[in-house]
């Protein structure tokens, strides 16, 4: 039964993501831009390859659960070509069943993904509900064709065993598992070397260092499974005071030939784990944090460089026109475009990314307080003489040792975050300064005075509309910027990205829960007579729940943390590349995945708890 | 001191589905004294392996009532029932007594440990333990790296090494060869004799039970005779093959 569910499962995650690919109105959007198109083509490859091996290995199981059974007939009598020929029909008609009702139940839950996606693109478009042929056609080929492979292979089965291997219970010979120091150490240093250059490459070298890091991680990751579990166990067993206690002698001991059996599936899963929750990490934090983003490139609602008093008019009379908008302020900000000169004391690197632009606006800190209160983002903070706060998009280490020559004063740069108050497209790098140090550039005559006109609404982004009225209207010059044009491109952009990042999210999470929950459902078959052991010599049930609670424990989570001590590393990598916090996006992925994992725990121990009492 | 008393067990085991019931055990009763090494024959089905696990534990009866020491086991509920179990029972079985992921000691070691005894009082009464049975060389190794008679005799040392009051053992020698079996028994025997360990063993062996004192010959779920050893090995076991030649004049019953 639970092998048709899986089965199920499988086609029905292909499909859904195959109609949501081919349903007419996404092939537009997707259309539009490339780099969605490759990246949806890619996931589309990704959950096939997933589905593909999903099928394998629960038909895996499924045979192997039925060995005893095949066997019998063997014994009764039974032609080796019949029982072929049974295993074949029975294989095809599951997976025939499993991909009607796959298909079936994929159609609903699409409508429901697609309803998603336009949520998380702030699109506007209401999509049709209508079959996509061509993703029908495809899933079936794709599992049509795996269902035939597998069917024949099980078939198979029956010729290459022999009639005693299919009764006798395997053996375990079970030899202590020789413990490698040297390796345990390798693979801590292979791990710890791929997180420090995750930690050392910038936004530059990502791409290149990518490789090594993952070579070094992953490899690292097996031979961590490998070498360091098993020494630990180890260590608990020479301890005898800490081993000798109530169930744990027993937990432990099976722990060794637990992990040993899994190493790989273990640290396949763990490197899973890890890609997953890095990836949907990265995913949410762009989509969630898209608003910062937007807000950072466009603090006013609307805003545009001061050219005529009548412009001026005239963009009023169209907000007080759209009095839906709800315009809550209006202010103007003014600042000082000069030329300056950088001088870095130190040598190590003070920038991350190249070139400090060298004209600068310098506004006033009254001015810049002003318009932080207007966009809700004031500070009390105040610069002390001599020195300024740098308001710039790019990611500045060390910049404390920087020195800013202007008309002929140096300023010391503060090593303090803040944000934009003026537009993106109207200044780049600005420069605060203390009202005095304003005064004074403005005596010197150092440079020409600007002024930009900014509103803000209730609802940025509901004001489409309205933007694209004020666009027309506003000259090129001015440098119009609104909120809801930035949010929009990105929303737009990057709510796709989130969202095959929330759908595969949640096809691995479910794959790997599977993989380890049967895994283990397999191997508790086989330890019954183990168990019964126990029993007899008085374990009583609550201690052999303890003792499989114990152990899966460790299976589901040792596999789990690996995954989060990586992804925790490669998110520290994002956060540096984009300098915004993104530790309440990635909890939230973490906690997530932690919570379904958890779900698969329970139900694990307990089938396991059932299959051996 | 009576160790165990049997008072007027049945077991039937009636079918879910309707279909004739079965009578495994019927009425039985009877007693063993402290320091006793008791032997329990019988045909196959006679329903010996019934009785074991119904004293072990392991199984209820019908009706009927059985007392070790001063608690009456067939009142007693999970978890007390495993709690008596673990601290009052010892078990040896014919197959699969040790778990293949622990060494001997740690096998040995085990029903102490689930107690909690101290480790400093384990490891001594292991050593103890594995002593009188002869493969104190032998603690540090696996299951699988010793012979089938040195596993049987680390069963055995686990199963006396709690102390328990009553030392059950069904068919232990069933599959050993004839030398490890002897030095199994005699093993017990010694055990009997120096330590005044209770034993009550199963078996339709005749040579293995000769190593008892008393034996109990049940046939068809009811006790039909008993014999206590009076003179050497040798001439009990001829009174055991006699005693079993009786039992229906069919040649099938004689094992």
């Amino acid at each position: 039964m639970s092998y048709l569910l899986s089965q199920t499962f499988s086609v029905m995650v292909f499909y859904v993501f195959m109609a949501i690919y081919y349903n007419r109105q996404f092939f537009q959007l997707s259309q539009d831009s490339i780099k969605v198109m490759v990246l949806f083509r890619s996931s589309a490859i990704i959950v096939a390859l997933f589905s593909v091996m999903f099928v394998w290995y629960s038909n895996g199981f499924f045979v192997r659960s039925r060995t005893k059974e095949l066997g019998t007939y063997a014994l009764l009598g039974m032609e080796r070509r019949q029982i072929a020929w049974l295993l074949f029909l029975e294989n095809m008609t599951l997976g025939l069943l499993s991909l009607v009702a796959g298909i079936g139940l994929g159609n609903l839950f699409s409508q429901l993904c697609s309803v998603l996606l336009i949520r998380m693109t702030r699109g506007t478009a209401s999509v049709s509900f209508t079959l996509a042929p061509e993703a029908v056609i495809l899933t079936v080929v794709l599992f049509a064709g795996l269902i035939l492979i597998t069917s024949l292979h099980t078939s198979s089965l029956i010729y290459r065993l022999r009639l005693i291997d299919l009764f006798q219970a395997s053996h375990q010979g079970e030899r202590v598992p020789r413990v490698s120091v040297v390796s345990a150490v390798f693979s801590v240093l292979f791990i710890a070397a791929g997180y420090t250059l995750a930690d050392i490459a910038g936004s530059g070298l990502v791409v290149v260092a990518a490789i090594p890091i993952l070579l070094l991680t992953i490899s690292g990751t097996y031979m961590f499974f490998r070498s360091v579990i098993p020494a630990v166990v180890r260590g608990i067993r020479r301890n005898r005071s800490v081993y000798y206690r109530g169930t744990r002698m027993i937990s432990t001991s099976q722990l060794l030939y637990r992990i040993r059996g899994n190493v790989s599936t273990l640290a396949t899963i763990a490197v899973l784990t890890a890609v997953t929750i890095t990836a949907c990490g990265t995913a949410f934090t762009l989509y969630l944090g898209s608003t910062a983003v937007a807000s950072a490139m466009a603090p006013f609602s609307f805003s545009y460089v001061q050219q005529t008093p009548e412009l001026d008019t005239k963009v009023q009379q169209v907000l007080d026109q759209h009095s839906e908008l709800h315009a809550k302020s209006v202010m103007s900000v003014r600042y000082l475009w000069v030329n300056v000169e950088y001088d870095h004391q130190s040598t190590s690197s003070v920038m991350i990314r190249p070139t400090l632009s060298d004209r600068v606006a310098v506004i006033a800190k009254s001015q810049y307080d002003a318009a932080a209160q207007v966009q809700g983002h004031a500070s009390s903070q105040s610069i002390e003489e001599g020195r300024c706060v740098m308001v710039t998009q790019q990611v500045l280490r060390n910049y404390d040792a920087l020195d800013i020559h202007v008309a002929g004063s140096i300023l010391k740069p503060l090593k303090r975050t803040v944000l934009p108050v003026v537009g993106q497209s109207q200044v780049g790098s600005m420069i605060v300064v203390p009202d005095a140090a304003y005064a004074e550039l403005l005596r010197k005559n150092a440079g020409k005075q600007e002024t930009v006109q900014g509103y803000m609404v209730s609802h940025p982004e509901q004001a489409q509309a309205v933007s694209v009225l004020l666009e027309k209207m506003i000259p090129e010059k001015a440098h119009f910027s609104s909120y809801v044009q930035f949010s929009d491109m990105w929303f737009g952009q990057f709510g796709i990205i989130a969202f095959i990042g929330l759908f595969l999210g949640l096809v691995f999470v479910f794959a790997t829960g599977s993989i380890i929950s049967y895994k283990q459902l397999m191997e508790a078959q086989e330890e019954r007579s183990r168990y019964v052991v126990l029993r007899d010599i008085g374990v009583s049930r609550s201690e052999v729940r303890q003792i499989v609670a114990r152990q899966m424990a460790v299976v589901f989570g040792l596999p789990l943390l690996v995954g989060i001590c990586h992804s925790t590393a490669a998110l520290v990598a994002l956060r540096n590349l984009l300098g915004m916090n993104i530790l309440p996006y990635c909890v939230f992925v973490v906690a997530v995945y932690v919570a379904l994992y958890g779900i698969y725990y329970v139900f694990t121990v307990r089938g396991y708890v059932s299959t051996v009492m | 001191m009576n160790v165990l008393t049997v008072r007027d067990l049945t077991k039937v085991y009636r079918p879910r589905f309707g279909g004739k019931p079965c009578t495994a055990l019927d009425d039985i009763n009877f007693h063993v004294d402290e320091g006793e090494f008791v032997g329990i024959m019988g045909p196959s089905g006679a329903g010996k392996t019934t009785l074991l696990n119904i004293i072990a534990t392991i199984d209820t009866p019908t009706s009927g009532s059985v007392t070790i020491g001063d608690d009456v086991i067939t009142t007693l509920r999970e978890p007390a029932l495993s709690m008596f179990r673990r601290e009052h029972l010892g078990f040896i079985f014919q197959d699969f007594n040790l778990l293949d992921t622990l060494t001997l000691r740690e096998n040995i070691a085990l029903p102490l440990v689930l107690s909690h005894v101290s480790v400093r009082d384990v490891d001594r009464r292991i050593d103890l333990a594995a002593g009188s049975l002869g493969i104190d060389a032998l603690l540090e190794k696996y299951p699988y790296e010793v012979s089938g008679g040195e596993r049987q005799r680390a069963a055995a040392a686990r199963a006396i090494v709690g102390g328990p009051r009553l030392v059950l053992a069904d068919e232990p020698t069933g599959a050993l060869d004839s030398r490890s079996s002897g030095e199994l028994l005699e093993r017990l025997g010694e055990l009997n004799e120096n330590a005044a360990t209770t034993i009550m063993l199963v078996t339709h062996d005749p040579s293995a039970a000769s190593y008892c004192q008393r034996i109990l010959f049940i046939k068809d779920g009811r006790l039909s005779e008993e014999i206590r050893r009076t003179d050497g090995r040798r001439s009990f076991y001829d009174r055991i093959l006699e005693v079993l030649a009786t039992f229906g004049g069919d040649i099938h019953d004689v094992r």
